[in-house]
């Protein structure tokens, strides 16, 4: 058993089928978006990079970018370059289409601006439609589903109710040989040696454990006398004593089995199973490079309540308490408040399970529904 | 059923408040113990459900997540009051 999805050339699997329009630099948005007005069915993104800053911040959009034209649930890739950025977009296109999938790049100054750009993007858009329309879903292992786990908006009961159900649903994934992504390396604070001990090799829990303290370092550089504000006086009032405690109520959503491996943000993992990735936890940076480390789902617990979901990879979301389920009904999927009712964390993770593969085969998420569909792409220098 | 507690991981030694529990008032869920609440607990708060001894381990997620202030009993609230937070 597993589930129905699209296969594509690279054996990759999409849970969904979309026709991606993809800037490579934050000149070329304009002429994405009047794409997307044009042909509602593709999916757009456009972002803020691309150009103007340095070698770090161009790996990290560059790596995001292939990444996010890779990611299986994008059957066709067009890319839409200016023509004098730094991340060139037939660059994108010559590492995307390693994955076999059609890969097409338009340059504005090439093309002699936006509306003859636009047109003849929307003629190309019209016949990547046409060609993804023709994969159909067929039955797939779960060795195929790599799934993103994220928390935002979080309260009191995120690391009671909703993200220990999300850890039972990473541990029955993770025995059915697919991949479960831990992100948010900010959360994971005062958890090093918790991490480190279940990582597979001692190797693997060293870097783990540099990650960490380097996070830490960055607090302590960047925020100053802000650098607490991992644990808040709200947290304190919400009944979380200490940075462990609040971390501990994080990373319960990647379940109990063993840590294969750390990947970069936006990295592929390579291994199965429990993987972590370095990401921060500001939910939309967070959600962008797990979609660009190729996740076809992303389940995300929240307790304030947020509407967030990403262009191509449905997003799940789990309400903590049964309030904010009722409140924010349209935006939230499933509801983990159950537990305090009375149901048992299996109980409501089994329920998860069957949402997960039903979304997978092509339940349509709230998130998508209400076409939540926000890109941040992680930047670690200035602009130039 | 109606909780008023969630005990996370069976190795634990506090339990959390899922709403608000009024001193006196019986901690349910606690399998094979009779637990009276020794103070109000805030809802999403701890409360100790075994004996904690003065620099004892603070239980939860089947995890160290705090090293105690003096001696915790069952039915107490822990937090930044009787728990080392510099020690988190």
């Amino acid at each position: 058993m597993g589930f129905s999805g699209y296969v594509r050339p690279d054996g990759r699997v999409g849970v969904r089928n979309h026709v991606l329009i993809l800037s490579s630099v934050s000149c070329a948005n304009g002429v994405v978006n009047a794409i997307g007005r044009e042909l509602p069915e593709v999916k757009t993104i456009t972002h803020t990079e691309g150009c103007g800053r340095g070698p770090a911040d161009i790996g990290l959009s560059n790596r995001t970018l292939v990444g996010l034209g890779s990611n299986p649930n994008v059957a066709a890739l067009l890319i839409i370059g200016l023509g004098c950025e730094f991340i060139k977009a037939p660059g994108i296109r010559d590492a995307v289409a390693a994955t076999g999938k059609p890969v097409e790049v338009l340059n504005i100054q090439e093309k002699g601006g936006s509306i003859k750009t636009a047109s003849e993007g929307v003629k190309i858009a019209k016949k990547l439609l046409e060609q993804a329309a023709e994969t159909k879903r067929t039955e797939c292992g779960w060795d195929k589903l790599s799934v993103g786990l994220e928390c935002g908006g979080s309260d009191a009961l995120s690391g009671v109710t909703a993200n220990p159900m999300v850890g039972a649903t990473a541990d029955w994934l993770v025995g059915l040989g697919a991949t479960a992504v831990l992100s948010e390396t900010t959360e994971m604070m005062g958890t090093a040696e918790v991490l480190a001990r279940r990582a597979a090799t001692p190797e693997l829990g060293d870097r783990i454990r540099k990650l960490i303290e380097k996070q830490e370092e960055l607090m302590n550089l960047h925020l100053g006398p802000f650098k607490n504000i991992s644990i808040s006086p709200g947290n304190m009032d919400g009944g979380l004593s200490t940075i462990r405690e609040k971390s501990m109520g994080c990373i319960i959503k990647g379940g109990t089995t063993t840590i294969n491996d750390l990947v970069e943000y936006a990295a592929t993992p390579e291994k199965a199973g429990l993987v972590l990735m370095d990401t921060p936890g500001s939910d939309i940076f967070s959600l962008t490079g797990m979609a660009a480390g190729g996740c076809q789902i992303m389940i995300f617990t929240t307790g304030r309540g947020t509407p967030a979901g990403f262009p191509t990879v449905p997003v799940i979301k789990v309400a903590t308490n049964s309030a904010l389920f009722e409140k924010m009904n349209d935006d939230m999927d499933i509801n983990a408040g159950q537990i305090i009712e009375g149901k048992s964390v299996e109980e409501v993770s089994a329920d998860l399970n069957g949402l997960l593969e039903r979304v997978a085969g092509g339940e349509l998420t709230k998130a998508e529904k209400n076409l939540q569909e926000s890109v941040s792409i992680l930047t670690v220098g200035p602009a130039f | 059923m109606n909780r008023n507690v969630i005990i996370i991981h069976p190795d634990d030694n506090v339990a959390v408040a899922v709403r608000e529990i009024a001193a006196g008032e019986h901690v349910e869920g606690v399998e094979g113990k009779n637990i009276k609440a020794n103070s109000d607990i805030p809802q999403s708060h701890k409360v100790a459900i075994a004996e904690i001894e003065d620099g004892g381990t603070i239980i939860k997620y089947g995890e160290p997540v705090g090293v105690s202030k003096g001696i915790i009993s069952p039915g107490d609230w822990v937090h930044t009051h009787n728990i080392n937070t510099e020690e988190g």
